[in-house]
């Protein structure tokens, strides 16, 4: 049976994994190809954009704008009724929680986003791992652990199958 | 912003589904109706829009990539301090 995500909400750390070209790029841009409708926190686009501006050379803003594009992911705004999941998600996941969560400023916005729409998040890394947030590419077939850093690999191929 | 809505003339049989739908994921009646709406919503709407062209995904991607990295670091590293606060 063919497992499908049907929309998703997808993290900075995807696009810059994307962006740098990291083992997992292919997988997250075939994965995120197939997925009908994705979302995007405008903050999470304004860090992907200074991100962007930080790592690479000059001209690849526009590029990364026109990958967003081509993937039709919709920005979804954050306004002032979504402060209560903000604070909520801080207060659980945020470094400056007591005790500390695994979460930076930013990535609360992916979370609370996930959380609002109550779909999966589409992310690389162990900070999310630490968190409820549903995980696309687990819910895809893919091993996310700790262990490997929070990097996708099919469960097949990470059976040596 | 959030806003009430009020169902007139709901059949008892449907809210009485609806209710042991919410009590079977663990969430209050009001959730479960609005995930329903957001889920009828994405499916709606992904119908609606042309469907996704992998080769321009993937030309996108490629020129993207086209434009030298000069800073290896995560992005963590670039943007927060070890407290997950802005640099």
């Amino acid at each position: 049976m063919t497992i499908k995500v049907e929309a998703a909400v997808v993290d900075s750390s995807v696009l810059i994994c994307i962006a740098k070209g990291e083992p997992a790029a292919n997988s997250f841009l075939n994965e995120m190809g197939k997925v009908g409708k994705l979302y995007l926190s405008a903050v999470t686009l304004a860090e992907v954009i200074l991100s962007t501006m930080s790592l690479q050379v000059e001209g690849a803003v526009g590029a990364m704008e026109q990958l967003v594009a081509a993937l039709k992911i919709e920005t979804v705004d954050f306004g002032g009724g979504d402060i209560a999941g903000y604070k909520d998600a801080a207060l659980k996941h945020h470094l400056k929680a007591r005790p500390p969560g695994p979460l930076n400023l930013g990535d609360v916005f992916s979370f609370q986003l996930a959380v609002k729409m109550d779909l999966p998040l589409f992310f690389q890394g162990n900070d999310f791992l630490k968190t409820p947030v549903k995980n696309a590419m687990s819910i895809l077939g893919y091993e996310m652990t700790e262990k490997n850093l929070g990097v996708p690999a099919l469960r097949n191929a990470s059976l040596g199958q | 912003m959030s806003e009430v809505m009020t169902i007139k003339q709901m059949p008892a049989e449907l809210k009485k589904y609806w209710a042991e739908e919410a009590k079977k994921h663990d969430r209050s009646m009001n959730k479960e109706v609005l995930r329903v709406l957001e889920e009828e919503r994405a499916r709606r709407e992904a119908a609606k829009s042309p469907a996704k062209d992998m080769d321009s995904i993937m030309a996108a991607a490629r020129r993207l990539q086209s434009f030298a990295v000069v800073d290896q670091r995560p992005i963590e590293a670039v943007l927060y301090d070890d407290e997950g606060m802005p640099k």
